[in-house]
């Protein structure tokens, strides 16, 4: 329902109470301690404070939570476990936390126990990768039946090399031939890029030989280390790969079997995540040699419970209203059922201290234009079913519990307006009934069908749109009202709400009573006229009068803004239409088996891609009517969350035994 | 060539321009389809978020289609005998598919620039994905807008 009101809080103690004061403030977790270090640039501070911080401590636990992230990431790739569809936090008692911290140790060593196995199989793949490159450049050679080491006879050279492709082999073993004579030369075997190739000469001419290679293009190639022919080495090779990979695999299948140790490690990295926040929390704390000083921010309400804390521990202390200039963090507090609508609204930028939040304002109207976009009572249910479930089944937290909770009642606005506009998954029980029962049976529309009257819904779109529209400027005019400035909520927004609803009057009151007519233009002339002569109030000499026509002018800007809510009838329909073409694709093969058969196969995969479509896109636009439309009118943003001292934990959540 | 005008063959140019949309969503999807290989490459755990915003070009097509559907149920060329329609009954259903026909191909080429955009965003700041939905679908607009007049040009139809 709105912005809770923040305490700036500021204390002295003993540094003999920090350790416990610090404990007690994080289990109690309501705390904002702000950053001090603005204060050391005063000469006055500097001279008597210095921060108290222990970068090395910090930094030992920082390793050790990443390596026991890594030995998770490791039972991650080799432990083959299920993946839950959310990830949630484990419960575990407070009793438990102590017993992981007094066995530190033990859960050190499980995660040594996992990176080390790891080591091994890296280092195992780096053997088969060079295993891997040894075969590749083996594998032309494979012809190639001298021993690798033979370089020389007493009488003879050996020389392996390659040629590049494009030389002609033919021409070079005549050329050879022609020239020396006495030279074996072969071509071991050809690719798309070289030529391999070997020569055996007798030594005292083998540099004419080597010269008439090289013109060719020849490069001497030499396997250093390997023993025996090209054929043995790559079946050594081809067994030691075979060795290292069942080598891998053993080593894998054994960090598989050691994946009950994910729990461990996982509360390991949570216990040592507490302990790093708690030596980090420490950078925002001054001290002397005796005592140490914070500052923060406290909700209002719990005020009480954070005296209680600092008179046990000892400390001076002093609490005040936060001043106009201060960037005090904002937390939002709402009932329950609005709270999943907090999502939408943190998405676009949380209010500023000083604004306003319009959640529970705004919830209403985000699930209505959310079912008239979608309008299926069929999609409905299955939404709020499996938003239902999931909500029962994951113990869900943050954001996402706030988006499921959120399409849970969407998909109840959804359900309401699809049986009012008469969608159950488009036309299927029409087209089922007419197809296989021979008689068209059609679930009738508790209000109207848009396709039959689609004024009538644009109508009701626009209408919305000026209520939504109204609301917002109404939220502006309060604000400002609040702010004693009763003059602008009339100027700004009083003579719009006369303009506008004299328009509407005036031009489609006739409709109603000829007598409206005649109010309405009164009405809308009388606020044009305060649009006109008030615009400019702000403004000196010429201002005065363009002023005026601006403000008139954004009658265009309000025109716009009303029109784009017609987006729910068109979207409405979207969903509609395209759920009906779904249906009317499924029944083109007629009442026999096939058909039938068919039309389940394109009801299942059409429908869930209109449904996909169009979850999407009334999330979406449902979203954009409340930014762009609505926040428009009065929203102040730039609020920083509030984000109190607390434990913030990745994998657990530790519960309070009382 | 004048035999070749009557008003089923312009009810079904109607029809094939409003389908014509999806030149728009083919080419959005498309730009937005690389933008996403580039974000992949970095970091392959974004392939889901990177789809979503793929896909959101892809709406001109289907809107596009709707329209082509109405017309061709209207005049009985899905599901029945086609109607012998009047030049200027067959007129009316050119005019309904015009709108979404031409909007949906420029809208779907400016949103698939604005999903690329926002892919980039998605590359560097993942958490700030909605807001690069909300910028796309900002171009969705005037795709609906268009639907909305093709539609309500079609349900004014008389037969």
């Amino acid at each position: 329902m709105s912005i809770i009101n923040m305490q700036r809080i500021a204390v002295i103690g003993l540094e003999s109470e920090k350790e416990k004061l610090i404990n007690q403030l994080m289990d109690f977790g309501a705390v904002e301690l702000t950053d001090q270090s603005a204060k050391l640039s005063d000469e006055n501070w500097a001279a008597t404070v210095v921060p108290d911080e222990d970068q090395e401590t910090v930094s030992l636990l920082e390793g050790r939570i990443n390596r026991a992230e890594q030995a998770l990431e490791v039972i991650e790739k080799y432990g083959n476990l299920k993946n839950p569809l959310f990830k949630t936090r484990r419960k575990i008692k407070e009793d438990r936390m102590e017993e992981i911290i007094s066995g530190e140790e033990e859960f050190a060593g499980r995660t040594d126990f996992i990176l080390g196995l790891n080591d091994q199989i890296s280092q195992a793949t780096e053997k088969l990768n060079k295993l891997e490159t040894d075969t590749v450049s083996l594998n032309p050679w494979a012809e190639y039946d001298l021993p690798l080491e033979l370089e020389s006879t007493r009488q003879t050279a050996v020389y392996m090399g390659v040629l590049p492709a494009a030389a002609d082999m033919t021409a070079l073993a005549n050329q050879l031939e022609e020239e020396i004579g006495t030279v074996a030369f072969r071509v071991v075997s050809s690719d798309k890029d070289m030529h391999y190739t070997a020569a055996m000469m007798p030594k005292d001419c083998q540099e004419e030989v080597l010269a008439t290679l090289k013109q060719n293009g020849f490069s001497q190639v030499s396997f250093k280390g390997f023993e025996g022919t090209v054929s043995a080495n790559l079946k050594r090779i081809e067994g030691e790969k075979e060795e290292l990979n069942s080598t891998i695999a053993d080593i894998a299948a054994e960090i598989g079997a050691n994946s009950n140790l994910k729990e461990s490690i996982e509360e390991y990295a949570d216990m040592l995540t507490i302990r790093l926040d708690k030596e980090k929390i420490r950078s925002k704390l001054l001290k002397t040699r005796k005592t140490f000083f914070i500052e923060g921010w406290v909700p209002a309400r719990c005020v009480e419970d954070v005296k209680v804390i600092l008179d046990e521990n000892g400390c001076y202390y002093q609490f005040r209203d936060p001043q106009e200039d201060e960037d005090v963090p904002v937390l939002m507090e709402n009932s329950s059922m609005v709270v999943p609508f907090e999502a939408i609204t943190e998405m676009y930028s949380l209010p500023a201290y000083t604004g306003f939040d319009p959640t529970s304002i705004f919830s209403i109207f985000y699930a209505v234009f959310f079912g008239i976009m979608l309008s299926d009572a069929g999609y409905g249910i299955l939404m709020a079913v499996a938003c239902f479930v999931i909500l029962k089944k994951f113990d869900l937290e943050g954001t996402m519990y706030k988006m499921i909770k959120l399409f849970f009642y969407c998909g109840i606005s959804t359900t309401i307006w699809g049986a009012l506009f008469g969608g159950w998954f488009g036309d299927i029980v029409t087209v089922f009934s007419g197809l296989f029962l021979g008689k068209e049976i059609t679930i009738q529309p508790i209000w109207f069908n848009p396709l039959d009257d689609p004024m009538k819904l644009l109508i009701i779109s626009l209408a919305l749109g000026i209520v939504h529209l109204f609301t917002g400027m109404g939220i502006k005019a309060y604000m400002q009202i609040k702010e004693g400035k009763w003059l602008d909520a009339i100027c700004d927004e009083g003579f719009w709400y006369l303009t506008i609803i004299g328009l509407i009057a005036w031009l489609g009151g006739g409709m109603v009573s000829p007598g409206l007519t005649g109010i309405g233009k009164w009405m809308s002339i009388i606020g044009i006229a305060g649009l006109l002569l008030t615009g400019g109030r702000h403004n000196k000499g010429i201002g005065k009068i363009t002023g005026g026509l601006g403000n008139v002018y954004n009658i265009t800007s309000y025109m716009s803004d009303i029109l784009s809510y017609a987006r729910l009838l068109a979207l409405g329909l979207a969903t509609g239409v395209i759920a009906q073409v779904v249906n009317t694709m499924g029944s083109l093969f007629g009442d026999t088996v096939v058909g039938a058969i068919v039309l389940v196969l394109v009801f299942i995969v059409g429908h869930t891609l209109n449904i996909a479509i169009n979850v999407l896109g009334a999330f979406i636009h449902a979203s954009r009517l409340q930014y762009v439309e609505f926040f428009g009118k009065f929203y102040e943003d730039g609020g920083e969350p509030f984000n109190p001292f607390r434990k913030k934990t990745k994998y657990i959540k530790i519960e309070e035994d009382k | 060539m004048m035999s070749l005008i009557d008003g089923n063959t312009l009810a079904l140019l109607g029809a094939a321009i409003a389908a014509l949309a999806g030149i728009g969503s083919a080419m959005g999807v498309g730009i937005a389809g690389q933008a996403a290989a580039g974000v992949i490459a970095e970091d392959p755990k974004k392939f889901g978020k990177t789809i979503i915003l793929q896909a959101l070009p892809g709406t001109q097509g289907i809107y596009g289609l709707i329209i082509a559907f109405l017309i061709m149920v209207k005049i009985g060329l899905i599901g029945g005998n086609m109607i012998e329609l009047t030049i200027p009954q067959g007129a009316y259903f050119l005019a309904a598919g015009i709108p979404i026909g031409l909007v949906g191909i420029w809208s779907g080429i400016a949103q698939g620039k604005a999903a690329a955009a926002a892919l980039q965003l998605v590359a560097k700041r993942p958490d700030q994905m909605v807001k690069g939905i909300i910028y796309t679908a900002m171009v969705e607009t005037y795709a609906i807008f268009a639907l909305l007049v093709s539609v309500l040009i079609w349900l004014r139809i008389q037969l």
